[in-house]
Parts: structure tokens; sequence; C-alpha cells
């Protein structure tokens, strides 16, 4: 019985590990944002696709790349859970700023 | 006692009828032990513990004294840590405490007494009790016999000294660290495996709750992590590292810190290690500031010591899982190589090794800082220090490019060189491996290498002080990596004198090194002289070698003669007389050794063409066959093995014939080695010489080789397999397809499980069509073993036949349907791997199809919990994913990954996770769209610029339908499937013709409608007969039947002109006499009945559509009339007539209309508005511009008609800007009407000039003309009053009505042929229709029957052929 949960949950660790896996808990904004980040990759990384876009935006390959790359950050937009985590970068920033160690957990 | 007890019981039991025994026994104390009270029976009882503690006490628990009530309390509870069942329960209550225990603990010792006392063994008197007196005799035990009543206690009672430390629950504050809980007793293997086991189960349940006990885990587990056994340290390590995922970082950290600048070693030590597991469990980032601070520390060097170590530790056991963080580990440890403390600096050059070792081939950018304080250390630098220092310089030289790497290496040999007088072993090693580090760069050159190096190599480094365990893996290693440089014959040189030394492990490496170079670069370069010394030194060495471990010795005889090849023919008698000498050697391992020179040699002895040698070899060791030694006869069969595989199966001697059965009884014999190599020999007869054996012997060895199925080694189980392969290739798969379907209804499942491998192989050496249809058929046998049998043997032969499998898919899949929807889970899961493989492999082959539907009965198992079940889902998945593509996957699972139900979510969560880790880049276009959602956008907009998402419907319904008439070329080559269903298709099509132009009324077709006048009717035309001239349907089906016919639809004030002046000297069959024939001037003619239609005169061109004007019922060219226009015509079904530009001219007032909708074109809109109001004053001035038809409402518009400023074109644009309605309802006043409308000006009069465009209309216009009196004069002037007709009889009406009212409904041409023959087909023609037919029938029958006898295709040629014949005996005729 037990082995059957530890397997499962070495599989799940194991899943885990990869971004961009998912869980019974994620969020839709969160599904969403992985699905763009790897459209997002797919495009930079096969040449042919990007120079389809680039085509049909009439912009230079590279300017096309870089757009891309730096929707990567937000591609749906601010995480609708993300008004409360403001604060806590805040104090982490004026943390590191002061010079002090600060540890992740 | 029961000595004791046996005396006095005797004297009782010798009284046969003493039945008062019964009544003793009632009497004895003992009987009321179920009523004493506890009190009692304590005191009874302690009489006999020390009895009884005498002899468990000599289990070696002393100390866990204090741990004992509780554990008994436990074990009394039921619960107990140990759940491996090791230790049982017995074990644990006959733990007897020791006297003067806690008061807490009494009452448990009285319950435990109790419960003692009731598992005791009986006693004489209660046997007596329990058992009748009389009908038996008691034997007396023999004299001297004492029952093993404690060892069996005595082993159950240990372990539980174990149990004291499981979990570390139990351990007192007041134990020693660094002995742990497990210092004096040492865990054997067993035990500490299963306190592994028990551990992780206990994180896995506590998670955060373990953190108050992390301390005191580490202090056990710790120790173990530099233990000297291997599988200790993983063990240590794996608890470790749930604990770390378990407890988390922080916890981890804070509880291990102090322990860091520890004073003792060894806790610095293995908390470096243990630090090291924490790493690799949460990842390394996490712990990089800390080991930052850490490293910095400038509290004491043992800090900062112990940090370097961590990273060291890390480096060695994550390998290249460092690379992400390579740069910063390297930072942080980089100032340690300027520390003021030696060991500082001594571990971080160790450090900075361990890193570059892991980091090979990569990360030289890394280690740019450390270069210049590693060139300084070693020039500084001594002993332990430079050992280290060069160490680091060793490992990173690699990394370096060529010109790097030369320069580096030339600087360091200096100093190499100079070390290799050293006598530290430490040293050596190190030495030993920069050199061969620095000898394997590019771009270090040989011949630096042959002056610097070789010669102080060899004279330092090839002694026999080298020769022990731990250094000459090494220094072998080293001398390879010199050779593959400098050249093997050079190499060799310096080392074949060796080959005769005194010292048995020198030889050996001698004897290693020279068979790796050898191996490694072909003995091409040795010379003759070299080859003599060679050989000679090879046979020495193996003549006197010692028995103790041969391996080497064969193995270097072995690659030497093989890579010699033909030259070492000469030595070949010397060699062969070696072997034949040593065959016959007292010693089993002699002899073993021998045989396997032989199996080695043999493929060289065939080489030099020494088969006679061979086949005196082959003689021999057959009539070793009789050897008791199962090593050597195991070895003695690879020999045979080898030989026959070199002479062939027609020249061994033995013959085959002789050999094979002399092989069949050694089939029975017991030893592994000794079943393997016979199996595989038989085999292999099997396979090339099956011809030499009967098929009863084949069949009975089919019989003995069903059992080793079961054999424990694999490489039996694997040998036997294949042996099945070759015999049923031999003998035919039938009855050894029976013998195993027989067995499948065996009870041992091991015997079920290697038949069905067999079952698989079998097919996969004679064609799976062969074992397919009984294998199936045996399915039906309602047995669950059986079935379970076939699909499992299903499942491996789809995984042994691969590609084949696309054959047998859809034959097998009925069956496969029926097992996955079985009730008995192991049906499904067995089912579940058969269509694993069979997709693996299917897949790209085509039989998606097949696959999808098997998909379809797989995907309801996903709910399973069964472990094996759903793995089995789930890895037939993973097959229909490789063969069908993520996409169709995807969709499957879509529906569940936001399912409400939890349990819908994690399964299907898990899939998708399964296909998005294998293969998510495909899955990208296949994402489904997602809506936006407030300050979010989900929309990939960049895939839109590619799909066309706005398809006009009915577009593409028109493609989707001329797509459909497949029009397929002469010489395409088509299947005969195809060839039928298009001429169905053709069918169907005409058919469906048939049936609309049957629906409609043509008309007679007997009459002709002359003398019907001027009349709507269809009209054609024919391009046969001379002059162009129109005629009514019966014409058209009498008298020119087999004219090339124009149909021109119907056509209104028509006089049928066929036989009339018009049509020249043809004449109507039908009416030959038409009066009054000579005018038939009314007719209107066009370009129409010479079969040239529309603007363009183009010829009638099926595949364009054609509108008809209403007035002169021409047809034109939709896309002629969209190019004149220039302008976007409108949607065709709503306009309800055509009018084309030349009526438009003649008929001006058609323009103007209100509701007849022009070509509008946006821009003039505006325009014209101003216009409009221009032109609104302007007639308002000039008098009523309303306009009324008979008191119907009417939109007033102001029609402004604006000249298009290019006047040579063609249309006009008419804008229509509408304006507010009237609203007169002055209904029915004709006077008042006709009075307005006498003073309405028609509008069109003065406007329009030379209009030309084509004009649509909308429906219900007919309503909107104006019917003034001077329009309807115009009307009649113009010929038009035909407008005004009902539109029921216009064109637009095909088959609507009319047909209705007729009710015809057409027969179904197909079933009722014959009533159809007689009607449609004239009665003359009929006989020879018939005739004509029978004839081409059986002619067309002659041809296919002597086609396929022949096999040939038939061609076109043939078929022309048998109708030209047919014509030429008609013509005959």
């Amino acid at each position: 019985m037990s082995e059957r949960e530890s397997l499962n949950s070495q599989l799940e660790h194991l899943q885990m590990r990869y971004v961009g896996t998912g869980h019974s808990d994620i969020s839709k904004y969160e599904f969403l944002t992985n699905q763009h980040r790897d459209t997002y990759s797919s495009y930079v990384g096969h040449n042919s696709l990007l120079s389809l876009f680039a085509i049909a935006e009439n912009e230079s390959m590279g300017r096309v790349r870089f757009n891309l790359l730096h929707k990567m950050i937000q591609p749906c937009g601010p995480s609708p859970a993300s008004k409360d985590k403001k604060d806590v970068l805040q104090t982490i920033a004026l943390l590191l700023k002061k010079g002090k160690e600060v540890i992740f957990i | 006692m029961t000595v004791e007890t046996d005396k006095k019981e005797i004297s009782e039991w010798d009284e046969p009828t003493n039945k008062s025994g019964l009544g003793a026994v009632g009497a004895t104390p003992r009987r009321n032990r179920w009523d004493e009270t506890p009190q009692k029976m304590a005191s009874s009882v302690v009489a006999e513990t020390p009895k009884r503690r005498s002899r468990w006490d000599e289990t070696p628990v002393q100390q866990m004294g204090a741990q004992t009530p509780r554990i008994g309390m436990a074990g009394v509870g039921g619960i107990t840590p140990l759940g491996g069942g090791v230790t049982p329960l017995g074990g644990m209550s006959m733990m007897t405490p020791l006297p003067g225990s806690a008061g807490s603990s009494s009452v448990a010792l009285k319950i435990e007494r109790e419960i003692d006392d009731r598992n005791r063994p009986w006693t004489e008197e209660e046997l007596n009790a329990q058992l009748p007196s009389d009908g038996y005799e008691i034997l007396a035990p023999p004299a001297g016999y004492v029952p093993i009543m404690t060892p069996a206690r005595k082993l159950m009672s240990t372990p539980v000294g174990v149990a004291g430390t499981s979990g570390g629950f139990f351990i007192p504050e007041d134990q020693p660290r660094v002995s742990g809980g497990a210092g004096d007793q040492s865990l054997e293997d067993q035990e500490r495996h299963l306190l592994v086991k028990v551990i992780d189960r206990v994180l896995y349940k506590l998670d955060d709750l373990v953190r108050p006990f992390v301390r005191k885990i580490l202090s056990v587990i710790e120790p173990y992590l530099i233990d000297q056994n291997y599988y200790a340290r993983v063990e240590a390590r794996e608890i470790i590292s749930n604990l770390s995922k378990a407890a988390g970082l922080a916890s981890m950290t804070a509880t291990m810190r102090p322990d860091i600048d520890s004073p003792e070693e060894d806790i610095r030590n293995t908390t470096a290690r243990a630090f090291a597991v924490v790493a690799s469990a949460l990842g390394i980032p996490s712990l990089l500031p800390f080991l930052r601070a850490v490293c910095k520390s400038k509290k004491s060097w043992q800090a900062r010591h112990t940090g370097i170590k961590i990273i060291q530790q890390i480096a060695i056991l994550m390998g290249c899982a460092i690379l992400p963080h390579l740069k910063s580990m390297v930072e942080i440890v980089e100032h340690g190589l300027n520390d003021d403390q030696p060991k500082v600096r001594t571990i971080t050059a160790l450090a900075i090794a361990a890193l570059a070792e892991a980091a090979t081939p990569y990360g030289i950018e890394s280690f740019d800082s450390v270069l210049k304080p590693l060139w300084y250390g070693i020039r500084q630098y001594r002993d332990k220090g430079l050992a280290a220092f060069l160490k680091a310089i060793g490992y990173i030289i690699p990394l370096m490019d060529a010109r790097y790497a030369s320069y580096y290496t030339k600087e360091v040999m200096t100093i190499l060189v100079r070390e290799f007088k050293t006598n530290e072993d430490e040293m050596k090693k190190i030495i030993l491996k920069v050199v061969k580090q620095c000898v394997g760069t590019e771009g270090v050159e040989a011949q630096y290498i042959r002056d610097e190096v070789v010669p102080e190599f060899f004279k330092q480094f090839w002694v026999r002080r080298m020769a022990d365990r731990r250094n000459h893996k090494q220094l072998v290693e080293t001398t390879v990596e010199i050779a593959n440089k400098v050249g093997g014959a050079e190499v060799i040189a310096k080392i074949v004198d060796d080959l005769k030394d005194e010292s048995e492990p020198y030889r050996k490496m001698v004897m290693e090194a020279i068979e790796k170079i050898i191996s490694s670069l072909g003995a091409s370069d040795i010379n003759p002289r070299l080859e003599e010394q060679l050989i000679d030194g090879v046979l020495y060495a193996f003549q006197e070698q010692s028995t103790d471990e041969t391996l080497i010795m064969l193995q270097g005889f072995g690659t030497i003669v093989l890579s010699l090849g033909v030259r070492v023919k000469p030595y070949l008698t010397q060699i062969a007389g070696t072997i034949k000498w040593r065959l016959n050697n007292k010693s089993a391992k002699v002899r073993q050794q021998a045989a396997d020179l032989i199996s080695r040699i043999a493929v060289v002895m065939q080489l030099c063409g020494e088969e006679q040698l061979m086949s005196h070899l082959g003689q021999i060791l057959y009539e070793y066959l009789g050897e008791e030694y199962p090593e050597v006869l195991g070895s003695i069969l690879g020999a045979l093995k080898s030989i026959v595989n070199v002479i062939g199966m027609t020249k061994m001697t033995p013959p085959i014939k002789d050999l094979l059965p002399r092989l069949t009884p050694i089939l029975k014999n017991r030893h592994e080695k000794v079943q393997e190599n016979c199996i595989d020999l038989v085999g292999r007869i099997a396979d090339r010489g099956a011809d030499f054996v009967l098929e009863r012997e084949w069949m009975r060895i089919c019989f003995e080789l069903l059992d080793m199925l079961k054999a424990h080694k694999k490489g039996i189980r694997r040998a036997t397999v294949n042996t099945f392969g070759y015999i049923a290739k031999a003998i035919g798969p039938q009855e050894v397809l029976g013998t195993l379907l027989n067995n499948l209804k065996v009870q041992d499942r091991q015997n079920r499980v290697c038949t069905t491998i067999a079952i698989a192989i079998v097919a996969e050496t004679c064609a799976p069509y062969t074992v397919l249809p009984g294998l199936m058929n045996e399915y039906r046998i309602p047995e669950l073993n059986v079935q379970n049998g076939v699909l499992k043997s299903l499942s491996f032969l789809f995984e042994y036949i691969g590609e084949m499998g696309k054959d047998y898919i859809y034959a097998v899949t009925p069956l496969l349907e029926d097992a996955l929807m079985d009730r008995d889970p192991v049906h499904r899961q067995t089912a579940c791997s058969a269509v694993k493989h069979m997709s693996l492999g299917v897949h790209g082959l085509g039989c998606e199809d097949a696959l999808i539907h098997l998909l379809n009965y797989v995907w309801p198992n996903i709910f399973e919990t069964s472990p094996h079940v759903i793995n089995a889902f789930l890895e037939s998945v993973e097959g229909l994913r490789t063969a069908l593509g993520p996409t169709i996957i995807l969709q499957y699972t879509l529906q569940g990954l936001f399912h409400p139900a939890r349990k819908v979510r994690d399964i299907y969560w898990k899939v998708y996770n399964m296909l998005y880790i294998s293969s998510q880049d495909a899955m990208i276009p296949a994402y489904p769209r997602a809506a936006d959602d407030g300050p979010n956008t989900y929309t990939r907009y960049e895939l839109d610029y590619m799909s066309d998402t706005t398809k006009d419907k009915k577009d593409s319904d028109k493609k989707q339908q001329i797509s459909k008439r497949k029009k397929r070329e002469d010489d395409e080559i088509i299947s005969i499937q195809d060839a039928l269903n298009d001429h169905v298709d053709a069918q169907k099509e005409l058919y469906e013709e048939a049936v609309d132009q049957y629906k409609q009324n043509w008309g007679d077709e007997d009459k002709c409608t002359f003398d019907k006048g001027y009349i709507t009717q269809p009209v054609y035309a024919c391009k046969d007969c001379p002059g162009t001239f129109g005629f009514c349907f019966g014409c058209s089906m009498q008298c020119h039947l087999d004219h090339d016919i124009i149909e021109l639809f119907k056509k209104r004030a028509f006089r049928c002109d066929c036989g009339t002046k018009k049509a020249g000297s043809t004449k109507c069959i039908l009416q030959n006499n038409k009066v009054g024939a000579d005018d038939n001037t009314e007719n209107q003619y066009n370009q129409n009945f010479s079969g040239k239609y529309c603007y363009c005169k183009m010829t009638y061109n099926f595949e364009e559509d054609m509108v008809q004007c209403l007035f002169c019922y021409e047809w034109f060219h939709e896309t002629c009339i969209k190019l004149n226009s220039n302008i976007e015509i409108p949607d065709l079904d709503e306009m309800s007539d055509f009018i084309c530009g030349d009526c438009i001219l003649k008929n001006q007032f058609l323009v103007n209309y209100p509701n007849i909708r022009l070509f509008a074109n946006t821009d003039d809109h505006k325009d014209h508005t101003e216009k409009d109001k221009d032109d609104k004053e302007k007639d308002k001035e000039n008098g009523n511009l309303k306009r009324k038809v008979d008191g119907k409402d009417e939109e007033h518009n102001n029609n402004n008609i604006k000249k298009h400023k290019k006047d040579d074109e063609i249309v006009d644009v008419i804008t229509v800007s509408t304006t507010t309605t009237t609203t007169t309802n002055n209904n029915d006043n004709n006077d008042e009407n006709v009075k307005k409308e006498e003073i309405v000006v028609c509008k069109w009069n003065k406007q329009l000039k030379g209009l030309n465009c084509d004009l649509f209309c909308k429906d219900g216009w007919r309503n909107m003309l104006c019917r003034c009196g001077e329009c309807m004069k115009h009307y009649e002037t113009q010929k038009c009053m035909f407008i005004f007709d009902k539109p029921s009889e216009s064109d637009d009406d095909d088959d609507g009505e009319k047909s209705k009212k007729e009710d015809k409904t057409p027969p179904n041409l197909f079933t009722e042929m014959d009533t159809v023959f007689k009607k449609v087909i004239p009665a003359p023609q009929q006989d020879t229709l018939l005739q004509g037919y029978s004839a081409m029938k059986d002619k067309l029958s002659a041809l296919f029957a002597s086609k396929q006898q022949s096999s040939e295709v038939i061609t076109k040629q043939d078929i022309q052929a048998i109708f030209s014949e047919l014509a030429k005996k008609k013509q005959a005729k």
C-alpha cells in the first residue's frame, strides 16, 4: 500500500522537476503562461517559423525574436495572485540592499 | 524441565487402565491457573522465571533495559515500527524485563508474563487432560534427546536490539554521538536495509513533523556515510536525502551548522558529506548562499575548510549536474588557494580538481581565475600541497584547447618528471593520473613525450613494487595512454621482457598492459623480432601461471593471437600442444582455462587454415564430454560451440549426428553454466544443421527445453527461447505450437509465462500467420489462465515482430477489444501492454485508424487504481502517443484537466505531464484557444497569421463538391475497389441527375408543339444540322435524337422551328408540314443558338455558373458579369432576376426603380448625398416626386444617378439613399391616383441616356413597377408585358411547384430494369440490345478467366480488342 504511495510520490517529485508540467491545483493563469512560454520558445527555436512571423509582421527577424523574448517574462499579463507577493518582494529587495543574506527556503 | 516431568509422567502413563489419571490431572495446580488471580500466578511464575530467564537471557540486550517496557507495551499494543516482520511478536513478548525495573512497568510485566504463560508449550499433564487415555502407546524419547527450543528463540529476539534504534525515536539523549546507536552492535546488511525502508516510510508520512528529530536521525546516520561497505553509504545517503526533502532546507542547515567548525575531524568530514547530500536533494542553488557565507568565515579556518570540502563532495556526488552552477562554485572556493592554512589550500585544490573532473570536457572559462594561483602553487609548495595542486592542474588541462594545453603541459611536465622519484603512494597515484591526462591532450606531441617522459617513466614506474592492487590499475592506464601517443610497439618493447619475470603479479600487470595496448592499437607495428619475444613471453607466462585468477592471462593470450592473425601460424602447433597438455591437467581450473582458450582462438585457427588441427581438437573435446566438474564441462561445451561455428556443420568432427545425441542428456545437468552452453550449442545446431538430426529427436529436445524456460538465470532462459525458435523453424511450427498451447493450461505461473514467450518466438521465426490462428482460437477457452496466457503471448509477439505487425493488427483488434472490455483487470492490463507493443511496432505505417479504435477501448482504464493496471495503461498511452502523435492524446486529456473532481484531475494531470515531458514542442499548435480574461490576454495571435478562419462556408461546400468528382487520369493506377467505387459514385450522380430531369416536365416527347404557336417552352438547338434553328422538346427526342443538341431551357414566345424554312433542308419527323412555317419570324434568335454564350462568346463550359437574362433569355457567365461590372455583385441568391445590359438599353425604365438593387459603391455615396438634396429640391420645384403604385406604400427613394467620371465605363453607379417613407394611405382612390399619376413625371426619361449596365432585381420587384397609363403603353410597345406574369411561369421554378403538382415519382431505374427496358427502348431495338449485351458479356468473362489463370493484368488493349471483334462481327452480319 505504502509502496504504491511512495512510488506515486517519487513519480510526482520527478515530474515536478520539469518546468511546465502541471498538477491538480494549477491555476488557469499558470497553465496558460506555461503554454505561452513554450510557444514563444518554439518560435524562437524554429527559424523557419520565425521567418514566417517576421514576414507577416513586416519586421526583421531579430526584432521578432527580441519581442518574443521580452514577452516571455509575462506572456499573459500580471498574475492574478500577485498583489500580496509584491510586499514580500519589496521587503526582500530592501534586505538585499542592506547587504544582508536572504535564504530562500 | 521436560526431562524431569517426563520421568514423573511416564509412571503415570504406564498404568494402562488408570483412568483416575484424568482426575488426577484435573487436580493439578496447573489446571487452576485459569482461575488464579495474577498475583498468585506471578508468585508461581517467579519460581519458574529464573530458569526461563537463564535460557532466554542469552540475548545481548542488557543495556536496553530501560527501553524494553516501552517496547513491550508497543508489542502488546500491536503498533510496531518494524512492519517488516523480521521481529515476530513472539520474540517481542519474550523480552524479559530486568529485575528491579520501574514501577510503571510492573503491570506490563505481569501482562507479559500472563501472555508468556498462555503461549508456553503444554506440559504432559495438560496433554493428558486433553487427549484420550487409551488406544495408543506413548514411546519414550531416545536417550540423550534434548528438544531444540532455545536457538530459535535466541534468533528471534536479537533484532529487538535494533528496534531500539529504529527511527531514532527512542534514542536517549545521553547516547554518544559519534558511535551512534549502532556503535556497539553492528547492523547486518538486511537489518540496515530494513532500517532504511522504515525510516523512508516514516519520513514520508511525517513530512514537516520530523523536524524536531532531525538531529537525532543525523547523529545515527552520518557515520554510515564513511562506512566501508558501499551499500551502507548508499543507504545513508538515501536517508539523508529523504530527510532533507521532508524537513526542508532551513532545519537541515540549522541542525548541521554547529558541526561545521567542530574540533573533531571526523565530525566535520561526515558533516561535509551530509551537506553534499542535502545539496543534491534540494538543488545546489538553494545551498549556495549558505556556502558562500561559510567559506568566507573569518572565525575559524576549520569552517572554511569544511565549507570547501562540501563543495568538493558536491562535485564528486553530483557529477556533471553541477555544470549550471560551476562558475559560482569556483568563485566560492578560489580564494582558498591563497589561504594561510596549508590544509585549506590543499582542500581547495582538491575541490577544484573535483569540479574540473565533474565538468569535463566543458567549463574551462570558469577556471580562468584559478589557473594562475595553481601555477604559482606548483612552483612553491611541496608534498601534499603539491600533490593536490598537481591533481587540480591535471584535471583542468583536458578542458583546455590544444594550444594552451600543450603550453601548460610542457610547463608542468618538468615538475612531474622531477617527482617521478617520489616514494609516497598518494603522490605516485596523482602523478600517474596527471601524466595520463597530459599525454592524452591534443596539442602535446609524440616526440616530446618520447624524449622527455618515456625513459624516466619506465625506469621509475615499471618495477615490481608497483604491482600491488592499488597502483597497478593506474599504471596500466597511463602506460596505455602513452602507447596511444607514441606507438604500441615502442612501449611493448620496453616491457615485453618482463613477461618472464619471476613475480607473478608483475607478470600479470605486464600482460594486462600489453593486452590493452594491442586491443586498442592492433599488432601491425610489431616487427618479427618483437613478435617472437612476445609469443615466447606469453607462452611462458601462461604456463607458469598459478591457478588463482586466470582471466587476465587468458584474455591477453586471446587478444594477442587474434590481432596477430595469420602471423601466428608458425606458433600454432606449439600453442595447440600447450592446450592439449593442459586439458589433461589434474586441476580443474587449468582444464577450464585450456578449453576457454580454444574458444577464443578458434577463429584464428580457421584463418590460418589449420582445419585438421581443429578437427583433432574437436575430437578430443568430444571425448571430454563426460567431464564431471561442471565448470569445466561448461567451458568444453563453449569450445565445441566455437569450433562448430568455425568449421561448419558438414565438416565437423565428430559428425553432428553423433554429437547431438551425446548432448541431449547433458541438457538435464543442473549446473547453470553447463545448461547455458549446452542449450546454446544445441540451438546452433538447430539453426544451421537441423537436417542432420531426426525430427523426433528435435521434438524430444523441445519437451526437455520446456522445463528450462523457468531457469533462474536469465541467460539460460534467453538461450532456451532462441533455441525454441530455431527448432520451430527446423521442424515446422505446428507441433511445437501445439505443445506450447497445451502448456498454457498448467498451474505453474512461471511455466506459463515462459510458454508465452516461446510462442512469441516461434511466431517471430516462422512468420506470425502460422501461429496467430491457433493462438487466437485458444482464447475461446473460458479459462482465465489460458486467456491471459494468450493475451500475454500476443503482447510478446507484437513486441518481437515489430513492423511485421502491420499486417496482423486488424486481425487481432477484435480480440483485444473483447479483452479490454473484460471484467477481469488482468485481462485489461495485459491487453494494454499488447496495445503498447503493437503501436510501437506499427508506428508510421498507416494503421492509425486501428490504433485510435483501440485507444478508445484503452482509455476508460484511466481510473484504475491497481498499480499494475494503471502502469499498463500509462505505458500503452505512451506507446500510442508515439504512433498517433501527441495531438490526439491531448484531445482526450484536455477533458479532465480541470474537472471538478480531484481524483479525475490527479490522473489526468499525470497523463498530461507524461505527454508534456516527451513531446512538448509538438503540442504547441494543438493547445486549445483560451478566452481572454480581464487584464490577461490568452490568445496566441501569431498562429492566426497563418490560419484562414474566415472561410465562406458555401464556397467550401462547393469546393468539396467539385473535389468529389474525382477525375482519374488515363494511366492512373487504381485498385479494383477504387474503380468500383468510382463507378458506383458516377452511377449515383447520373441517377440523381436523371431523377431531377425526370421530375421536370419538359413536355410531350411524341408531339411537336408547332401547332400551339408561340409559347413558353423549352427550346433546343442542334449543332449537327445545317443552319441555326430552335425546336421543341418533342423534336429533340425524335428528329434530333442522336444529334449534338444544345439545351437552351425555357424561352418565351417561341414556335418550333424544326422543318421550317429556317431549318433549311432538314425535315421534321414529327410534323412534316408546318402550316405557316415560312415565317416564324417572331422567334428571337441570339448567339446562344450557335452554342455561344455571354459577353465573352465562349462555348458552354459546365463548370462556370451562368445566369439567364429575363428578357432575352441569353445566358451569361457570372464571372463575366463581374468583370464587366468592376464592382462587387450582390449575393445572387437574394436576387430573383437578372437583366442583361442590352435589354436594359432597350428598356431604360428598369433602371429607375427603387428596390431594384444595383451595384452600390460606398465611396460615391457621400458625394451623392449632396446631389441628392439638390435633385430633391429640383424635383420639388418640378412637382410631385412622389410616386405611388396603386395605393401601396412605397419607400421614397431619391435616386441619384451620377454618371461615372469615365463615361466609357459600362457600369454606372447608382446610389440608393433611403429617406423617410412617405405614407399616404390613400388606397383605392382611383380618381385621385389617376390624377396624381398623371402628374407624375417619369423621371427616367430625362436622365437616362446611354445607360448600359447589368441589372439584378430583388424579390418582389415586379410590384414596384409603375403601372401608370403611360408606362403601361410603353410596356406594350416594348413587349414587356410578360414581366407582369406571375412568377410561377418564370424560370425560377425549375423543380418547384409544378413538379409537386404532378407528383411523379421516377421509377427506380436499377430495380425495375425490365419495365423500364421495355418502356424506354423501342421494340425492334430491344432484341439487338440484348444480343449485343450477351455477346459482350461472354467475351469479357472469357477474357477475365484467361487473365486470372495466367495472373496477368487486364490492359486497355485487351478490352479494345474485344470490342473491335464484336464490331467486326456486327458488320459481318
